[in-house]
């Protein structure tokens, strides 16, 4: 599928657009928060460019991160200098966690008449915090921890360390939950 | 260890280490001791799980809409 497609043929084309399109969506409908034309933007340019660079990709890598690394790329150009992205050091507040979040409520994921409202709440409410986020954390939360890619491949895919991504992501799951705290109360 | 003396970054790190399932099953164990003694650093495990739980349900279902894959052809189409 991956020779087929660098020699430019488009029906082995659609098929590896058909394996990694969801995966795809999921990361730019992530990343570009609460804003569905951007995310389809990306998803559309993540595979034109994959398309016109199909010829380069190596054989020995990843199909996968290296669409991710596209995605991730284009998302990082549209969002690195919209918007002022207000953003707290996270961890230079020693003892915040010991006060904030207990007695927080959560959804407690039982069905219910009400479930299809719970989710869209919930998909809205994690926009909007994801939203507060420098767009680099959103990469990363997004590729951790809704793609389920190993801190390993997340830092291939953004071009950062495995200790720069692990970094990210604990601030950023850090500053999701103060925020849904904050949300909650 | 001391969980006690470590800093917060330190502690966050270590709580995450375990939603990740990277701890050792030695640093797990020390972890679970502590938990149980320790409301902050169980209650903040817990909020990051349910945090991480969040995430990825809001986005489990998402792909792309027909519009857009339409969009996305006929595009590829106009590059052939």
């Amino acid at each position: 599928m991956i020779k087929l497609s660098a020699s430019g043929d488009p029906e082995a084309f659609g098929r590896l657009i058909t394996r990694y399109e969801d995966r795809i969506f999921r990361l730019a409908k992530s990343v570009c928060a609460g804003l569905p034309s951007d995310a389809e933007d990306v998803y559309q340019e993540t595979f034109l460019t994959a398309f016109k660079k199909m010829r380069g990709f190596r054989a020995d890598s990843d199909l996968g991160t290296w669409l991710y690394r596209i995605a991730s790329n284009l998302c990082f150009m549209r969002y690195r200098k919209k918007s002022r992205e207000p953003f707290v050091p996270l961890l230079d507040r020693p003892h915040d966690h010991d006060h904030e979040g207990s007695g927080r409520q959560y959804p407690d994921g039982e069905p219910t008449p009400e479930e299809g409202a719970r989710k869209k709440e919930l998909a809205l409410q994690v926009s909007r915090a994801l939203a507060k986020l420098p767009v680099d954390y959103r990469l990363v939360l997004t590729l951790r921890d809704v793609e389920g890619l190993s801190a390993g491949k997340t830092a291939k895919a953004l071009g950062l360390s495995v200790a720069a991504v692990k970094s990210r992501l604990h601030r950023g799951r850090l500053f999701l939950r103060d925020e849904f705290a904050r949300e909650t109360r | 260890m001391k969980l006690e003396r470590l800093t917060c970054r330190r502690r966050v790190a270590l709580l995450c280490g375990e939603l990740d399932g990277e701890l050792s099953p030695a640093l797990r164990r020390v972890l679970s001791a502590h938990r149980r003694g320790c409301l902050p650093c169980a209650d903040l495990l817990r909020g990051l799980r349910r945090t991480v739980e969040s995430l990825r349900s809001s986005m489990s279902a998402t792909g792309p809409s027909a519009k857009a894959r339409k969009r996305l052809s006929a595009a590829l189409r106009r590059t052939l």
